[in-house]
């Protein structure tokens, strides 16, 4: 079946070429985390939780020299794909080898935005479970991250946004769903500094000709740029309403 | 609030520290119960709080529910596959449940002692409830008779753990039942007697189970005299017992725990009567008010409303 | 050359018009400039969380809105109710327990954390006013200390303190079990701290006719104490309500006068029975 229709220009869920999905979050929705977002993008839905900064218990011994963590930057994270997030259930045992380098990837792309903790023991840690599995994972485990980050109040340099990319026929397309990455086409997922549009991270996925690279990452580097205007708006508009309620 | 550190009292400041309630609070909020019928946010004994149902919210799943009840919000959402019935009982299906309580737990590097209805006590009274004792009828899950059957999966993320979690957990489950959606198989019979299934393409080709007589689980705690449902934590910690009764429109009784927190007077059989007799009563009412709530929603998409 | 004390008023109120006209109640992103330095001419700034200097601008590391306070205090004002240690900030923490080896090097690990949390820093066991190896405090697990942020740094846990080389403030200390805490947003106690708040005359107006003692902890903490059940749970639904005021003038005077109205008619009340020991307990 055709990606993209040669008749319209259209692809199968309707978008053009360069737009991205439709972007939804709900923040605060697991409160007893520091920071929570329920995140879509089109028909994937990640629930993202920050706890932090806390005690990592390096110190919980009674004796000896005050522990310090190697890493003073130190984030965990974890991604986990949910038992019914995807067509076919998927039981527990085993775990997705994709879902821990996902996770290191992540883990790179938020220890370059961090602050050093003020208290040296101290981790962050953040999880992101995909609730519905519908392509383009780890690219909005990137931005529902950041949104966590934001909603737990932790100090941060920058903001990271995710998206991906594929090819059909020489046509790049921005923000891959499900039914396009059944294809086995070449596909790429970068985590990207909106503001100076530097990359962090960038994860490939089949295999393709060097010269197809450039344009796969222009399309998925713009396709952060659209992501993270479609942020912006979303957290000025929770921040204004927020403010709204407190007194100055 | 006040805080009443014993010499007993190990545990440091942990997230209970907002509900204990110093020993004027609990006598405030015990009076109010038992001589002026009035708890503290004004609810009868027997009112449950504002309970928030959203059905069919995760698209991969068959089923899905979220429960707001109070603090406690809980995901249910329901897949279905086809099994072999197992060969005890060949015109059963399958019903499995597990709990996923990760976004409350992630900080708790070390595991700390659960309190008494954790999550793991909730998956197995869950189990027992909907599969053991028959909660659903497991004889319409059947499709070829010692062949093939439907198996029910139920996964459950716990986004919030307040009080009363077991019914928020129940009603998400029922009104995840009421929401699946199975796909209308073809049975086709090859030469070798083996039975294959066939699944329909047209994805709004569907039945769905009739959840009315699918079981609510209700706990109840005791203040003085008086039987509570769906308890804040300043009553929890105020109440000398509780009672767990799982319950059909029927009537029918699928389990049922006491707990007598300790106390030295145990228990009149008087008393057992009523707390059962109470429980049902409570249970019914959420019950029929969650049915009559989600039969009224418009029906789900079908060929006949979707703009095409 | 100093300059004298009347050009630098006039620059002061130079200043503060060109902050003030800076356009207000932008919300700002991590990485945004909020504010270009160029414009003012002080150059000693005291910046509140959520705001650090890089060159000549200042940059949010938080979404909120930028707050101004006269002459060059600024800070990033967040409705998120996340608490970050700062050198010089008052909090009130839970003792954990005991740690090292010579008695005159242990320290308390002191838990701040805002939330379930646990955010935790040392406390030598010597650092209270006056101690000594043989009369010092002996603080158990569960006890509460109002205590100082003394250093935050990279390289260790944040370290605390009760002492203070001003002896004028020295209330710092382990504060009474018996007392109420409870948890408050953190713009309400940066509020009560604030002088010139509503919030801030209630606490002023109370205490002048009603005895209590409190403890306001930055990291969101607020201990009370009356010795008296009754009057305890009065006071602390008091702040509650003052908390859920959320600002609003009229509403806390009103929750203030029926409150000192409660405690006047208040019949029999019940002393709250306190057998321990305690050290420091004045507390401002």
């Amino acid at each position: 079946m055709d990606l993209v229709s040669s008749f319209t220009g259209l692809r199968l869920d309707g978008r053009r070429e360069n737009e991205i999905r439709d972007i939804r979050c709900q923040f605060g929705v697991a409160k007893e985390a520091d920071g929570s977002v329920l995140f879509e993008q089109g028909n994937t839905k990640i629930l993202a939780t920050v706890y932090g900064p806390f005690d990592s218990g390096d110190n919980d011994d009674d004796d000896g020299d005050l522990a310090v963590l190697e890493d003073p930057t130190a984030i965990e994270c974890e991604f986990k794909l949910s038992a019914f997030s995807q067509q076919d259930r998927r039981t527990r045992q085993g775990e997705d080898p994709r879902s821990e380098e996902y996770a290191e990837y992540m883990e790179t792309c938020y220890r370059v935005i961090m602050f050093p903790h003020k208290n040296a023991s101290s981790i962050v840690r953040l999880s992101c479970q995909v609730l519905q599995a519908d392509g383009g994972h780890l690219a909005a485990a990137l931005t529902a991250g950041t949104l966590a980050l934001i909603d737990a109040g932790i100090p941060v340099k920058d903001l990271i946004v995710g998206c991906s990319a594929t090819v059909v026929e020489g046509k790049p397309l921005m923000d891959v769903s499900s039914q396009e990455d059944l294809q086995r086409l070449p596909q790429i997922t970068v985590g990207v500094i909106p503001r100076n549009q530097e990359i962090i991270v960038m994860d490939t996925k089949n295999r393709f000709h060097k010269d197809l690279l450039a344009p796969l990452l222009d399309a998925a580097v713009k396709g952060c740029t659209q992501t993270f205007q479609v942020i912006e708006k979303i957290v000025r508009d929770h921040v204004r309403k927020a403010a709204g309620a407190m007194s100055s | 609030m006040g805080e009443r550190r014993s010499a007993q009292d190990e545990s440091v400041l942990q997230e209970r520290e907002d509900s204990y309630i110093n020993a004027s609070e609990q006598q405030f909020l015990s009076e109010g119960i038992i001589d002026y019928d009035f708890r503290l946010d004004g609810r009868g004994p027997l009112d449950y709080r504002t309970i928030h149902i959203s059905i069919g919210e995760v698209l991969s799943a068959s089923g899905s529910a979220r429960v707001t009840l109070g603090e406690t919000c809980v995901l249910a959402t329901v897949k279905t596959a086809i099994k072999t019935p197992s060969k005890s009982h060949p015109d059963f299906g399958f019903i499995e449940f597990s709990i996923d309580s990760s976004p409350l737990t992630s900080h708790k590097h070390d595991e700390e002692e659960d309190e008494s209805r954790s999550p793991q006590e909730a998956r197995s009274i869950l189990q027992s409830v909907y599969q053991e004792s028959g909660g659903v009828d497991r004889r319409k899950l059947c499709i070829v008779k010692g062949s093939k059957c439907w198996a029910l999966f139920f996964d459950l993320i716990i986004f919030e753990k307040g009080t009363s979690l077991l019914d928020a957990a129940s009603l998400a489950v029922k009104a995840a039942l009421f929401d699946t959606k199975f796909a209308n198989v073809t049975v086709v019979e090859d030469e070798l007697d083996q039975f294959e299934v066939e699944f329909t393409d047209d994805p709004y080709d569907y039945w769905q189970m009739d959840a009315t007589s699918v079981p609510v689980v209700t706990s109840l705690h005791k203040i003085g005299p008086v039987f509570l449902v769906d308890v804040t934590k300043e009553e929890q910690v105020a109440a000398n017992a509780s009672v767990v009764i799982a319950t059909n429109s029927k009537g029918t009784l699928f389990y049922q725990n006491t707990d007598w927190k300790g106390s030295q007077f145990g228990f009149e059989l008087n008393l057992i009567d009523e707390a059962m007799e109470t429980a049902c009563r409570a249970a019914a009412h959420v019950d029929s008010r969650l049915m009559s709530a989600l039969i009224s929603l418009p029906p789900p998409k079908s060929w006949k409303n979707t703009l095409l | 050359m100093p300059l004298l004390k009347r050009e630098m008023d006039m620059k002061q109120e130079e200043d503060t018009a060109a902050i003030r006209e800076q356009p207000g109640q932008k919300t700002s992103f991590p990485g945004d400039v909020v504010f270009s330095l160029d414009t003012i001419s002080t150059r000693t700034l005291f910046l509140g969380p959520g705001v650090r200097k890089e060159a000549d601008n200042l940059i949010a590391t938080r979404c909120g809105v930028l707050r101004y306070r006269p002459p060059a205090t600024f800070f990033l004002d967040t409705s998120d109710d996340s608490y970050l240690p700062a050198t010089g900030d008052d909090i009130v923490g839970v003792v954990v327990r005991r740690r090292g080896q010579e008695v005159l090097e242990q320290y308390y690990m002191v838990d701040f954390g805002k939330n379930t949390s646990r955010q935790t820093g040392v406390l030598p066991i010597l650092a209270f006013k006056g101690a000594t190896k043989r009369y010092r405090p002996n603080l158990k697990k569960g006890d509460l200390v109002y205590c100082r942020v003394r250093k935050t740094t990279v390289d260790g846990p944040v370290r605390l303190t009760c002492t203070s080389n001003n002896t004028k403030e020295q209330f710092w200390g382990p504060l009474r079990r018996t007392g109420a805490l409870y948890r408050a947003k953190l713009s309400f106690v940066r509020r009560c701290l604030t002088e010139g708040s509503a919030e801030h005359s209630m606490i002023m107006e109370v205490g002048a006719k009603f005895p209590f003692e409190s403890a306001v902890g930055l990291n969101g903490r607020i201990w009370l104490y009356t010795g008296f059940e009754k009057s305890q749970n009065l006071l602390y639904l008091l702040f509650r309500d003052a908390e859920e005021a959320n600002g609003d003038v009229m509403l806390i005077k009103k929750i203030t006068g029926r409150f000192l109205q409660e405690t006047a008619t208040l019949g029999d009340d019940f002393p709250v029975e306190d057998n321990t020991q305690y050290w420091v307990t004045r507390v401002a």
